[in-house]
C-alpha cells in the first residue's frame, strides 16, 4: 500500500469517527446522559451548546468521504448516495437544538405574558432597550460571539475565615457608571453548581453571564461557600478548591452565604457601589437550590438572623434547580425534624410575599429532570410566587456555558428583561 | 450532473461575491454589533455562502478532470478546503468555549474564532476565483 492510500485510509477512518461522534451527539440531544451515566453525564453538558458546530463538522466529514469515494459514484452509485444520505442525516439531526429555538422563544414569550402581562415588552423604555439584545437569536452572534462591554473584575476577595476554611468571592462591575445602565447597580449573588460537594466560583459558574450582566450595570458577586467533604458525586464539578472543604451541611452553606449578605450590607455595598434595594439570588444546580432557599427563605421565621434583613430581594434565578436538599446533606432527616427539612424545601418555602423567579431548564438534563422543575414551578405558582420557566429543548445540564449559542442568547435575552422588569 | 460552462461561471462568481460579502460583514459585525436587521441579513448571507461553498466542492468533484494537471490542483485544493473546514470547526469550538473560561487570554480566544471564520470564507473565495480563472481550460473539466 503506498503512502497516498494509507493517508486516504486514515482520512476515511477520521471521517467515520466524526460521523459516529455525530451519532453520539444525537443520542445525547434526544435522551441526555441519564441512561448511560459515567462520562456521558459530563458530555451532555457540552452537547446542545456545540451541536450547531457539529452540523458543520458532520457536513465536512461527509463531503470529504464523498470526495474520497468519488470513484464509487460511477461503479457503485447506490453506496455513494447512501453514504451522502447517512452523512447529511446525521448532520441534519444535530441541528435539532437550533431548529427548536423558535419554540423556546414562543414558550418564553407566553411565560412572560402570564407574569408581566401581554404588553410587557412595551413597558421597557427605548433608551433601556438599546442596551439589550435586540432579538432572541441571530446566527452571526452564535459564531462571532456577543461583543463584550467594558467591565472591571476583582478576583479572590476574602470574606470569611473560620471553621478551617477561607471563602472568597469575585466581583464583576461595569466600567461605566451603572446609573446610566439598565442594572443601576442592582446586586446579583451568583452561587456555583457542584451538588453541594464540589465546584467553585469562576469558570464553572459561567463567567460569561457574570461579565454580560456586569456590562448591563449589575454588580455580580460570584461567591464561594463551604462544601461537604467525604461524598463522591458521579458528576463532580471540576476545579474544587481545597480551602472550602469541611464537615458541613446545607445549613452551614446557607449560613456562609448569610455571612456574605451581612458583609455586603456593612462593607462591600459601599466598596463596589452595590444597590441593596435591588438584590437577586442566582444559582446553578445545587447553587440554584441555595439561591432558592435564600430568595424564598429570607422572610421565613426559621431563617431569621441568617441573612442581612436590609437586602431587598427582587428575584431569584434558579438554573436547573433541584427542588429540595438531599436529606443526607442536612443535620437531621425529614422524619426526625420535618420543620427543618421544610426550611430547605423550595415548594414549602414559597409564599405570596416571595419575589418572582426565572427558571432555566433543558429537556435532556440527565441530572435534574424537566418534570421535577415543572412540578417545582407549578407548586410555587400555586403558593402565589410569580414564575417564568424557560424550557430549552434538547439542552442538557449546565448548557449555558457558552453565552453566544442559540441557548445562551435566548437565555440572556429574557434574563436581562426579567431583571429590568422586576427591579 | 448536467451543468453548462456558463452556468458554472455564474455559480463561481456568485460564490466568490458572497464569500467576500460575508467576510466584509464579519468585519462590520464587530463595528455594528448584534443589530437586528444587519444580524438577520448577515445570517442569511452567511448560510447561503456556506451552502454555496459546499456546492462548490461537490461541483469540482463531479466536473473536474482529475487526470489533468490543472484539474488535479483544483481537486487537491478542494480536499484542502474540506480539511480546513474540519480544522476550522475545532478552532471555533475551542475559541467559543475558551472565551467563556478564565484560563486563557482573549489573545488566544479571539484569534481561534477569527482564523476559523475568516479562513473558511477566504479559502472559499480563493477556490471560487481559481475555478473562474481555470474555467477556460477545457481539458481541466468534464463538460458534456
Amino acid at each position: 500500500m503506498n503512502k497516498l492510500k494509507i493517508f486516504k485510509l486514515l482520512l476515511v477512518i477520521f471521517c467515520i469517527t466524526i460521523l459516529v461522534w455525530g451519532c453520539l451527539w444525537i443520542y445525547l440531544l434526544f435522551v441526555g446522559g441519564r441512561q448511560l451515566r459515567g462520562v456521558m453525564i459530563l458530555l451532555e453538558e457540552f452537547v446542545a451548546q456545540s451541536a450547531t458546530l457539529m452540523v458543520g463538522l458532520c457536513v465536512s466529514a461527509t463531503i470529504l468521504l464523498l470526495k474520497l469515494f468519488s470513484s464509487k459514484r460511477i461503479r457503485h452509485p447506490k453506496q455513494y448516495y447512501a453514504l451522502a444520505i447517512i452523512g447529511f442525516t446525521i448532520a441534519g439531526l444535530n441541528s435539532i437544538s437550533l431548529l427548536a429555538t423558535p419554540f423556546t422563544i414562543l414558550h418564553a414569550n407566553t411565560e412572560f405574558d402570564e407574569v408581566f402581562g401581554p404588553n410587557w415588552e412595551s413597558t421597557i423604555p427605548e433608551d433601556v432597550k438599546q442596551h439589550f439584545l435586540q432579538t432572541p437569536y441571530i446566527l452571526p452572534a452564535h459564531i462571532l460571539t456577543i461583543p463584550e462591554k467594558p467591565i472591571h473584575v476583582e478576583k479572590d476577595v476574602l470574606f470569611y475565615e473560620g471553621e478551617n476554611i477561607t471563602l472568597f468571592f469575585d466581583v464583576y462591575m461595569s466600567a461605566q457608571s451603572s446609573s446610566q445602565l439598565p442594572g443601576n447597580g442592582s446586586v446579583i449573588i451568583n452561587l456555583h453548581p457542584g451538588a453541594w460537594v464540589s465546584g467553585g466560583k469562576g469558570t464553572w459558574n459561567m463567567i460569561s453571564t457574570s461579565k454580560y450582566l456586569a456590562g448591563q450595570g449589575y454588580v455580580v458577586f460570584d461567591i464561594e461557600y463551604g462544601l461537604i467533604e467525604g461524598f463522591h458525586y458521579y458528576a463532580q464539578a471540576p476545579d474544587t478548591p481545597e480551602h472550602v472543604m469541611g464537615n458541613f451541611t446545607i445549613e452551614d452553606q446557607i449560613r456562609h452565604i448569610g455571612i456574605f449578605t451581612k458583609l455586603l450590607e456593612t462593607n462591600f455595598s459601599m466598596t463596589y457601589g452595590a444597590n441593596l434595594d435591588s438584590v437577586y439570588f442566582m444559582g446553578r444546580s445545587a447553587g440554584a437550590h441555595l439561591a432558592g432557599v435564600m430568595g424564598l427563605g429570607c422572610n421565613e421565621e426559621y431563617h431569621n438572623g441568617t441573612f442581612s434583613p436590609n437586602l431587598n430581594v427582587k428575584g431569584i434565578i434558579p438554573l436547573y434547580s433541584p427542588s429540595a436538599a438531599p436529606e443526607i446533606f442536612l443535620k437531621e432527616n425529614k422524619t426526625t425534624n420535618p420543620e427543618m427539612y421544610d426550611a430547605y424545601d423550595l415548594t414549602k418555602l414559597a409564599d405570596p410575599q416571595d419575589p418572582p423567579a426565572l427558571f432555566f431548564q433543558g429537556t435532556s438534563d440527565g441530572q435534574v429532570s424537566i418534570t421535577g422543575v415543572e412540578t417545582l414551578e407549578s407548586e410555587m405558582e400555586l403558593k402565589g410566587v410569580q414564575c417564568c420557566l424557560l424550557i430549552f429543548p434538547f439542552a442538557g445540564h449546565a448548557n449555558d456555558f457558552v453565552l453566544s449559542t442559540n441557548i445562551g442568547q435566548v437565555w440572556v435575552y429574557y434574563l436581562e428583561r426579567f431583571l429590568y422588569l422586576t427591579q | 450532473m448536467r451543468i453548462k460552462k456558463n452556468q458554472m461561471n455564474y455559480y463561481f462568481l456568485i460564490t466568490l461575491g458572497l464569500n467576500l460579502t460575508t467576510m466584509v460583514m464579519g468585519i462590520l459585525y464587530f463595528v455594528i454589533g448584534p443589530d437586528l436587521i444587519f444580524g438577520f441579513l448577515f445570517g442569511i448571507i452567511l448560510v447561503i455562502s456556506w451552502f454555496l461553498d459546499i456546492g462548490l466542492i461537490l461541483i469540482d468533484d463531479f466536473k473536474l478532470a482529475k487526470n489533468n494537471a490543472t484539474g488535479k490542483i483544483l481537486n487537491r485544493l478542494g480536499y484542502g478546503f474540506v480539511c480546513f473546514q474540519i480544522f476550522g470547526v475545532f478552532c471555533m469550538v475551542g475559541g467559543l468555549f475558551l472565551l467563556n473560561a478564565d484560563w486563557t487570554s482573549p489573545l488566544v480566544q479571539y484569534p481561534l474564532i477569527f482564523i476559523s471564520f475568516f479562513g473558511f470564507f477566504l479559502f472559499g473565495s480563493i477556490l471560487a476565483y481559481l475555478n473562474i480563472k481555470k474555467l477556460d481550460i477545457p481539458e481541466a473539466w468534464n463538460f458534456e
